[in-house]
């Protein structure tokens, strides 16, 4: 049997429910283990120690009580842009960095409700808005598998938190890749469900139009039983024999680390010898893509942000506030433009093309290292925007279900991550193709030396 | 098209939007700016797809 920290929250939330470990007893340990490891990785900006433990006495007594609580005393990790009443929620900025909620986003409230104890808000990107996690206000988040790189963001605490096993759950938001990129960079399980499907109330927003909220964790199991209780529907698992797999190659795989192009090959593969078939296809508009979201993100983001940045401008980071007022500078015209492009992609790609999924990387680059960040300068183009969100961005313009899952290491022992893309609302396909990836694999079974 | 220049930017920042940004900060924006317009140049060509109803409404 693996060590406590290790263990899937299916695994937690049985063994607490069967009595043979209490929420009390996991909670504790999930504290001592933060309390350990958050000066090195920067994982939380909040630790909620008091509130996690009444809320495990809570969770002991509905168990005692015959309660069946499906994420029974399983600790939970909450990116800081969830407001959860009575616990500031910073959204990672100075501008809110005293912000104290009134409400709990209906999403946290329904994983208590199943039984999670929440440990914690976690660092991001400020305002979400960003893919390293370097964050000017509490810290940059630090990759557990090597500490002197990036997790990917925004979502970069609650990577970090699953990843060194702080937590078994995270929650995640996702609006260019922010779940997923940082899932893959740091090892572990994003998914970004169909858009629509989970409640955004209650999470600050970055773009209305491609926001996304969705489970962070270290099995597929794990995170297809998380969006069960966050979207309030159970999922039909679908059987996989026949199924068919589509590889995109030139833009969503030409660019790739070779070492990432070939463990994400190596995984379709290993989904043959399921009973997967696997093909070819060529994805139309690929060209239009990038700019089509950098136009409606940007604009979209100026706009949540236009009055602060009128009267509150110095208290926005440099890198956020360079983004927020490019977005002021975005002509009407050509975010118009965006969303009738964004429609024409949505129509074109809604079939996937004869498949059932699409396989891809879900970064095409490994983490990378702090002191290697480029800095962007006139004249040059943007590559590490294009690396690690060029191939995940497209499914917020699209709204298509999404996974990012390990399929590997680099020799340097850095993460590797295979996306998986389905159908709009065909979410239930697009897990179970994880799942039994996992299945046939170990790559999540390996954990970071801490 | 305004000549790109790190004072067109401030001056449409103040003009356009109300917001003072410091000259120290303008030179990032600027190039910030000009990357994005570089990826968001192909929609200019991108035919969006709906000219026939388009047409057929008018």
């Amino acid at each position: 049997m693996t060590e406590l920290p290790h263990w899937s929250a299916a695994q937690v939330a049985r063994a607490i429910r069967s009595g043979k470990l209490s929420a009390v007893e996991v909670t504790r340990a999930a504290l001592e283990r933060i309390e350990r490891l958050n000066s090195q990785l920067n994982a939380f900006i909040t630790v909620t120690a008091d509130e996690a433990l009444q809320q495990a006495r809570a969770v002991d007594r509905r168990v005692r009580a015959g309660e069946q609580l499906p994420l029974a005393g399983v600790p939970l990790a909450v990116k800081d842009l969830f407001a959860t009443k009575g616990v500031r929620t910073t959204s990672g900025s100075k501008l809110h960095e005293d912000y104290v909620p009134t409400n709990t986003a209906p999403v946290v409230e329904q994983l208590l409700a199943a039984g999670a104890v929440m440990v914690g808000k976690t660092n991001l990107h400020e305002f979400a808005f960003g893919f390293t996690n370097l964050n000017p206000h509490f810290g940059n988040a630090r990759n557990p598998w090597d500490p002197n790189c990036v997790t990917g963001g925004s979502s970069g605490g609650s990577a970090a938190a699953v990843a060194a096993g702080l937590a078994p759950l995270a929650l995640g938001t996702d609006t260019g890749g922010s779940i997923r990129l940082p899932a893959a960079l740091c090892g572990h399980v994003g998914f970004k469900p169909t858009l629509g499907l989970v409640s955004r109330r209650g999470v600050t927003p970055l773009a209305w139009t491609f926001d996304h909220v969705g489970p962070m964790t270290r099995t597929v199991e794990d995170a297809a039983h998380m969006l069960e209780i966050m979207a309030g529907r159970k999922l039909k698992s679908p059987k996989l024999h026949g199924l068919r797999l589509g590889i995109p190659d030139d833009y969503f795989l030409d660019e790739a680390d070779p070492e990432v192009a070939e463990a994400v090959l190596a995984a379709t593969r290993v989904l043959r010898t399921l009973g997967v078939k696997l093909s070819k296809v060529k994805v139309p508009h690929t060209e239009i893509v990038i700019g089509a979201h950098r136009a409606i993100i940007f604009s979209e983001a100026a706009a949540v942000h236009r009055a602060n940045l009128r009267s509150r401008l110095a208290e926005y980071g440099p890198d956020l506030r360079a983004n927020l007022l490019a977005g002021l500078l975005i002509p009407a015209p050509t975010y118009v433009t965006a969303q009738r492009a964004r429609r024409r992609i949505i129509a074109e790609w809604r079939d996937l093309f004869g498949c059932d999924a699409l396989a891809m990387p879900t970064a095409l680059r490994p983490a990378i290292a702090f002191d290697r960040l480029p800095v962007i300068r006139r004249g040059e183009s943007r590559p590490l925007a294009r690396q690690y969100v060029g191939n995940t961005c497209p499914f917020n313009l699209t709204g298509q279900p999404a996974l990012s899952v390990p399929c590997g290491f680099t020799r340097d022992g850095l993460p590797i991550g295979l996306q998986l893309v389905g159908r709009v609302f065909d979410d239930a396909l697009v897990l179970a193709l994880g799942r039994a990836y996992q299945r046939a694999t170990e790559w999540h079974t390996t954990w970071p030396a801490l | 098209m305004l000549e790109q220049s790190a004072d067109t930017v401030r001056r449409v920042l103040l003009e356009v939007h109300g917001v003072e940004l410091a000259a120290a900060d303008a030179e990032r924006l600027l190039a910030l700016h000009e990357a994005l317009l570089r990826e968001m140049a192909p929609l200019d060509w991108f035919d969006c797809g709906d000219h026939e109803a388009f047409e057929a409404a008018a």
